[in-house]
């Protein structure tokens, strides 16, 4: 199958797999290490002026809106992989196959993050995130709570770019005197120029419309020192996903988030040296480009009193987000375990205060 | 020409409508008009009615009417100056008595014309010749002092001949008159030079002065030697002066200056109170002057509040003389006793109180009339028993106390008075409940000899508050009855104990603590488990080696501005009248003083 390309062991011939923690391929059967040599990986494709269009009839032509059917190239079986997905196990086999299709051309990505974080840390990650969670239900993690946890490599777009232009504000300052027996305020009224030019780097998209907006944004930051010419062996043991956002879709979003930062740090300016600003006019230009990253992600659920709470971790950095339950039996109880002491102590430093007769 | 005199009647009326000048039927005549009318309009209101009282008292004095009018060349119209003034006189119904007896000076200030016309009884009083040479006499008069001055100075003319005298003396300041200038005309006791003065001291000069005839003579002679009396005994001067006008210097500096120029004052520091009583129609009011030290003291600002409240009684209802000589006693009273409003029995300051024990001396009066008879005996029992059991004379007394004396004082004395105490240390405990109509109440707690023993610091303040609390939910009895069983605890047991509202503070304090430590540590913990949120700015990702952010300058635009009034001087309430007090203030003689005053 011309569209599908696995990782063997070439000691034993078995599936390899990515270790975060080594950074090498490792086949589990025979213990095989294999590096990841930086020659073999392919050049980043540049990406500007990307035509999502195109890519969808691309990957219509594959078949790709209508579920294809892969052959594993280990064991022969048929694998049904969704439109966006580019790598997966072999459920039959467990081979990690690679559907190099969809990660070719036009769809190859710039680069990624490789994993860093080994899934069996993640039980101590989540607890780590629990911590000081006071008003957690009792019951609500464990490790047999937690669903499959699945390694993605999740397609983000990485806009970079300058914000350039004059703003205008108006400001005032405020001065007080006595003539006589009046005391006298006075406000002046300014109009202030500001020039700005600011770079921004990297700043991440999510550029897949299954997963969360919010819990990638909470996931920020990762270091893109650490990005990787793309290379289809960092796959292997992962599933990953390629966009089904276009670059074009996802670009306000990113020049919303760099322009309140340019206007926050242009008014940041202004503080302390007026009495009160406001906006008057003025306007910041916008030059972008993004480049099309995987960057590592490990997504779980756990289900709770019939709802499932979904979690992220940043499979870089280690850090968790999701929403928490709150338990109003355990905020009942944390509020009265406050007041009651403190109510106490406050009592007895009274009564303390009568017997000593003070 | 009617319609000319319909107009100046017109004015008349409204302006005795606007003056609210009350039209007294007097059967010998008719004061439906002011006797004074300008229609220029250059006159003020105060000026009219300066003019009106002076051209009544005239007719009082002489049986004859007078009326004073300065009309215009337009109010003439064609007819004489003459037909215009009798039907003036005839239209108003002036005159005196069933001849209508009278004069009308009449004055054309444009033509310059002066006319004084006689009617009835009137006509032949006067020479024609000294009434026509009237205008030479009184034009000058406008020059320097208006029409105001041109019609005072006619009224004078015609006083001086029925009098008897020549002289017609120049008009006094105007009633509306600004602070005089250096030239302006003063009263004859003020000084020519005001800054370089010499105090002096004069026994014998009147301590009353009634330049504005407000006192009978029985009065003045009365509050004369009423003074004298008190002169002699205090050491301390008391000075009453009325006049109609403060002559432009204010209440406060008049005040201040007839004392200071006059020879007033006891000692070094010319100590002395002065009242100064302005009949001016326009700003009627007092002062009262205070000087030296001693005096300045006693007429603190709560004690002048007080005798003002009780001089404007008077004064508003027109009883000056018996308000001054009230004054007087109270300002005698302050000086004596420290405080102007006081019980009969209070001792005089620094007079020595003999000591005494006195066994039938009631344990419990109630001078401020919150208790019933039962009531009151059955806390005279509870008190003697406690008395005799544990040999601390127990008391209480409560006050209709003005808030002008030290209560802790007033316990005291009165505690010495009643002859309250067992034994050589007079070993006994006083509670005073201060109430009066209208004020909330207050207590305090007087012990002495072994009384004092057990009523330490705290068990006098429990005692006190939990007098207070009681007596706040409305049952004196029920407050002294239970001030009695604490006090018999605390003679039993050496302490009081807390009320029930105290530990019900104590719970609620402690409760409400809680509830603030607990949800602030809730709040935080929900925080903590606040749900993901999307980004909305990008501040982690500003490459600061290739930003910057560079200043273009400002433009001023325009300035707006406020003000508010600094508030400079406490104004204290009174009864009415408009109150104020001033702590310190100088005369024209740069003489410190202090004092209070009131309008009525």
């Amino acid at each position: 199958m011309d569209h599908v390309a696995e990782q063997k062991c070439p000691s034993c011939g078995a599936a390899l797999r990515f270790d975060p923690k080594l950074g090498m391929l490792v086949c589990d059967n025979c213990g095989t290490k294999t590096e990841i040599p930086a020659e073999l990986s392919s050049g980043s494709v540049d990406l500007e002026g990307f035509d999502f269009s195109a890519m969808e009839e691309q990957a219509a032509e594959n078949g790709a809106e209508a579920l294809p059917i892969y052959n594993c190239v280990s064991c022969g079986a048929e694998v049904i992989a969704p439109a966006e997905q580019i790598a997966l196990t072999c459920p039959y086999c467990g081979n990690n196959i690679v559907l190099t299709d969809k990660v070719s051309g036009r769809l190859r990505p710039d680069g990624l993050i490789p994993f860093r974080i080994d899934k069996k840390h993640l039980p101590e990650a989540m607890n780590r995130f629990y911590k000081g969670k006071a008003l957690l239900p009792k019951n609500f993690f464990s490790e047999s709570a937690m669903s499959k946890v699945t390694g993605v490599y999740v397609p983000f777009w990485l806009f970079s770019g300058r914000m350039t232009g004059v703003l205008r504000f108006r400001a005032q300052t405020t001065s007080v005197h006595t003539r006589g027996d009046y005391e006298i305020t006075e406000h002046h009224h300014y109009q202030v120029l500001r020039d700005a030019d600011l770079s921004f780097a990297d700043v991440p998209v999510d550029a897949s419309g299954r997963i969360d907006d919010k819990l990638m944004d909470s996931l920020e930051p990762f270091d893109t020192a650490d990005v990787k010419p793309f290379d289809m062996r960092y796959l292997a043991g992962f599933t990953a996903d390629r966009f089904d956002r276009a670059r074009d879709d996802v670009a306000p979003r990113a020049k919303s988030r760099m322009i309140a930062s340019a206007e926050d740090a242009v008014s940041g300016t202004l503080t302390g040296q007026y009495t009160s600003v406001t906006r008057a006019g003025g306007e910041l230009r916008a030059q972008t480009s993004a480049r099309y990253l995987l960057l590592p992600v490990y997504l779980f659920s756990i289900a709770h009193g019939g709802k499932n709470y979904e979690f992220a971790v940043n499979g870089q950095t280690g850090k968790v987000v999701g929403t928490l339950p709150v338990s109003k039996s355990v905020s009942l109880q944390y509020f009265l375990r406050r007041l009651i002491p403190a109510a106490s102590i406050v009592a007895a430093i009274f009564v303390a205060k009568y017997m000593l007769g003070a | 020409m009617k319609r000319r005199v319909r107009a100046i009647i017109l004015l008349l009326a409204l302006c005795l409508l606007l003056g609210g000048v009350p039209a007294l039927a007097d059967p010998l005549w008719s004061e439906e008009y002011y006797r004074a009318a300008d229609t220029s309009k250059q006159l003020s209101a105060e000026e009219r009615n300066s003019l009106d009282e002076d051209c009544i008292a005239f007719m009082r004095q002489h049986q004859l009417d007078l009326a004073l009018v300065a009309v215009t060349a337009e109010d003439r119209e064609d007819s004489t100056l003459r037909a215009l003034g009798e039907d003036f006189y005839d239209d108003c119904g002036f005159g005196y008595g069933e001849g209508r007896d009278g004069f009308l000076l009449i004055w054309d200030t444009d033509s310059r014309e002066v006319l004084i016309l006689c009617f009835g009884a009137a006509q032949g009083r006067i020479p024609q010749a000294y009434l026509d040479s009237a205008a030479e006499t009184i034009l000058p008069y406008e020059e320097t002092y208006g029409v105001y001055g041109v019609l005072y100075g006619g009224m004078r003319y015609l006083a001086n001949y029925l009098e008897g005298s020549s002289d017609v003396p120049a008009p006094p300041a105007s009633p509306s008159a600004e602070r005089v200038g250096e030239d302006a005309r003063m009263p004859a006791w003020y000084p020519a030079d005001t800054k370089d003065f010499s105090f002096y001291h004069d026994e014998n000069a009147p301590r009353v002065v009634d330049a504005a005839d407000i006192f009978t003579d029985a009065e003045e002679q009365a509050m004369e030697a009423r003074i004298t009396e008190l002169r002699r005994t205090l050491q301390k001067d008391v000075v009453v002066y009325t006049d109609v006008s403060d002559y432009g210097l204010g209440h406060d500096v008049l005040a201040a200056d007839f004392y200071d120029f006059n020879g007033y004052g006891y000692g070094g520091e010319r100590e002395g109170l002065c009242l100064f009583v302005c009949m001016d129609p326009a700003d009627r009011g007092w002062w009262t002057c205070a000087t030296g030290p001693d005096t300045r003291q006693l007429y603190s600002e709560y004690n002048a509040n007080l005798i003002d409240d009780a001089l404007y009684e008077y004064m508003a209802a027109g009883s000056y003389g018996a308000g001054v000589a009230d004054w007087i006693e109270n300002v005698r009273t302050l000086y004596v006793k420290g405080a102007p409003f006081v019980p009969d029995w209070y001792p005089e300051q620094g007079a020595a109180i003999e000591r005494f024990h006195d066994p039938d001396a009631p344990r419990v009066t109630d001078d401020a009339g919150l208790l019933s008879a039962s009531e009151l005996a059955a806390l005279s029992a509870r008190a003697a028993e406690i008395a005799q059991k544990y040999g601390v004379d127990i008391a209480i007394h409560t006050a209709a106390l003005a808030e002008n004396l030290s209560r802790d004082e007033y316990t005291k004395l009165y505690y010495e008075h009643m002859g309250y105490g067992f034994g050589e240390n007079y070993d006994g405990i006083l509670l005073s409940v201060f109430k009066r109509p209208g004020y909330t109440s207050g207590n305090r707690i007087l012990a002495s000899g072994a009384g004092a023993d057990k009523l330490s610091a705290v068990n006098q303040e429990r005692l006190q508050d939990q007098c207070r609390e009681t007596v706040n939910e409305g049952s004196y009895y029920k407050a002294l009855s239970r001030w009695l069983d604490q006090v018999e605890h605390m003679e039993r047991t050496g302490r009081v104990p807390r009320g029930a509202a105290y530990w019900r503070m104590i719970a609620l304090v402690s409760l409400l603590v809680g509830l603030v430590f607990g949800g602030v540590s809730l709040g935080i913990a929900r925080m903590k488990m606040a749900a993901p949120v999307l980004k909305r700015d990008a501040d982690s990702y500003i490459v600061s080696d290739a930003s910057r952010i560079r200043d273009l300058g400002r433009q001023y635009l325009y300035t707006t501005s406020s003000q508010r009034r600094i508030p400079r001087q406490t104004r204290s309430g009174g009864s009415g009248g408009g109150s104020s007090f001033s702590g310190s203030y100088s005369g024209s003689s740069g003489a410190s003083h202090s004092g209070s005053g009131r309008k009525f």
